[in-house]
């Protein structure tokens, strides 16, 4: 069901750009982005966003991505998993399950808008799990943005950041001499419990790829190991690829390297040629 | 029960409006987004007051502008981009006065919107310009001091090291008025009696650190009725702690009931 579209306003009418809608059931309403393709949509995809802080550093980069491929004839819808950023819900009723789930809800959208255009998934950062998972139960080609790999190692990165912004006499410079009392349920101001950070911890991605997944492309920073089940891989420089390394978000444009990895991309969707 | 509706104000300004569960001739609040951090704000921070407010009554727009965001690149002028969505609330919403801010540039662009439109009857400012003279420098001894035996180190440090060119600050990344031109501003946003909401987090100290810096920036009409000020320099200036969180929306919301 979607419930409110914004309509483009006048000036814009007839212009390939996108459209924010809520969609899902009354009772767990996802924030939608959908973006037309310029021209007939030759393939669909659904992105799945980072979870916690990397949700809103990674924002503008995927509303890029998301811009880019529609130029290449690529529609896509995006989301906000339930109890994070524009969805409904408190924080609290996020958990994995529900983001995997929401990503289900958002590939029954994109069908509903596009139908009968072959569909991707798309994960970026922990984004990934989900994707994955989508990718799976549907038999989707699957396009990851950085995927996180090991859970466990991810979730030590997150209390290792945590420790030092609470310590940090740039974020706190009133601080004195002690850091900020951490707090058990909170990972960098997210609600993160220890239910959900072992849930988390036990994520790894080769699990889920894995046999049942022949169609997977990266996108992943040069320095990164590459991905065992990766049909193509596209290397990021590491000045593009370090969004998520601090809390305080800068400036975010395609630059020419990440352009040719959106394009890429592009050119392995269905009727781009490399198929 | 609240609802939320996605809009498109036109000239590249796109968010999300919540609306209280019954109609309202209440001011409507729009929150822009916080430097490049999209509309939803620093942690779901407007999300959360948007839905606040809304159950206080107010209607309440969380914007995305220019550059932002899903917003498409800036073309033109900030300022009037802000004003013809005032229009457009108008027309969808039927709101005739507003209360703009938000946190940061946010503050910075309200400031100007609400100078420049009478619509504007509050103003939401965290973090925003304040001059540093004297004070300041008062206030950054007091802070060094409160820092124990490290603030020896830099101290030292700052009287042995080679002068460098001076770093990037607020100053250079930001749209400040002068400090005669803020005075004269203020004055004349407190003559229209616009209710002003001015918050400085420990975040701010590159430029903020003592309380006496407000009334030393902002001369007589700081103290005016209409201008709420504070000072907590142990928050940050994304408001990261969820204790900061619910204080600065307890306390905006304090602030608010001024307009129901």
């Amino acid at each position: 069901m979607t419930a409110t579209i914004a309509r483009p306003a006048p000036e814009r009418a007839g212009e390939a750009l996108h459209e924010f809608a809520f969609a899902g059931a009354p009772e767990r309403r996802l924030f939608t982005v959908f973006r037309a393709a310029r021209g007939t949509a030759r393939a669909a995809l659904v992105l799945c966003p980072p979870f916690f802080h990397e949700q809103f550093l990674s924002y503008r980069l995927l509303s890029l991505v998301a811009a880019r491929l529609a130029e290449r004839g690529i529609a896509s819808l995006r989301f906000d998993y339930y109890g994070s950023g524009d969805s409904w819900g408190d924080e609290r009723a996020f958990t994995l399950d529900g983001a995997c789930a929401d990503a289900g809800t958002a590939l029954a959208e994109v069908t509903r808008r596009v139908p009968g255009v072959p569909l991707v998934a798309f994960g970026a950062r922990a984004g990934a799990w989900p994707a994955a998972r989508l990718a799976r139960q549907h038999r989707l080609p699957l396009w990851l943005w950085q995927p996180l790999t090991d859970g466990r190692a991810w979730l030590d990165e997150l209390v290792a950041m945590d420790a030092r912004e609470r310590a940090s006499r740039l974020r706190y410079p009133f601080i004195g001499t002690q850091p900020k009392a951490a707090d058990p349920e909170r990972l960098l101001a997210s609600y993160c419990p220890p239910a959900l950070r072992a849930q988390i911890a036990a994520e790894r991605l080769d699990d889920l790829l894995g046999d049942g997944l022949s169609d997977v492309h990266v996108v992943d920073d040069e320095r990164a190991a590459p991905i065992a089940h990766a049909r193509q891989r596209l290397a990021l420089p590491a000045a593009a690829a370090g969004w998520h390394e601090q809390i305080d978000l800068r400036a975010t444009f395609i630059t020419p390297p990440v352009a040719a990895c959106i394009d890429a991309l592009a050119q392995a969707a269905p009727g781009g040629g490399t198929a | 029960m609240i609802e939320e509706t996605p809009i498109d104000l036109g000239l590249g300004l796109t968010g999300v409006l919540t609306r209280p569960a019954q109609p309202t001739r209440r001011p409507l609040w729009v929150l822009l987004n916080a430097g490049f951090i999209p509309r939803s704000g620093p942690f779901r921070m407007h999300v959360d007051l948007a839905r606040q407010l809304a159950a206080q009554g107010f209607a309440v727009l969380r914007v995305d502008q220019p550059g932002v965001g899903d917003a498409p690149p800036k073309r033109g002028d900030d300022i009037a981009v802000i004003r013809h969505g005032f229009d457009r609330l108008a027309e969808l919403a039927g709101a005739d006065r507003f209360i703009i801010g938000g946190l940061c540039s946010a503050a910075d662009q309200g400031w100007k919107v609400a100078l420049a439109d009478e619509r504007v009857c509050g103003l939401l400012l965290l973090d925003p310009y304040a001059h540093r003279g004297a004070w300041f420098r008062i206030g950054q001894l007091q802070l060094l001091l409160g820092r124990g035996a490290s603030a020896l180190k830099t101290l030292l440090g700052r009287f042995t090291r080679r002068r460098r060119a001076p770093a990037i600050g607020d100053g250079n990344m930001r749209d400040w008025p002068s400090l005669a031109a803020a005075r004269v501003e203020l004055g004349r946003l407190v003559a229209r009696e616009v209710g002003v909401f001015a918050l400085y987090t420990g975040g701010a100290a590159a430029y903020f650190t003592h309380r006496a810096q407000f009334a030393a920036t902002f001369g007589a009409a700081a103290a005016a009725p209409c201008v709420h000020f504070d000072h907590w320099p142990d928050c940050d200036h994304m408001f990261m702690r969820v204790q900061d969180r619910a204080r600065l929306l307890q306390a905006i919301g304090d602030w608010g009931r001024a307009f129901a």
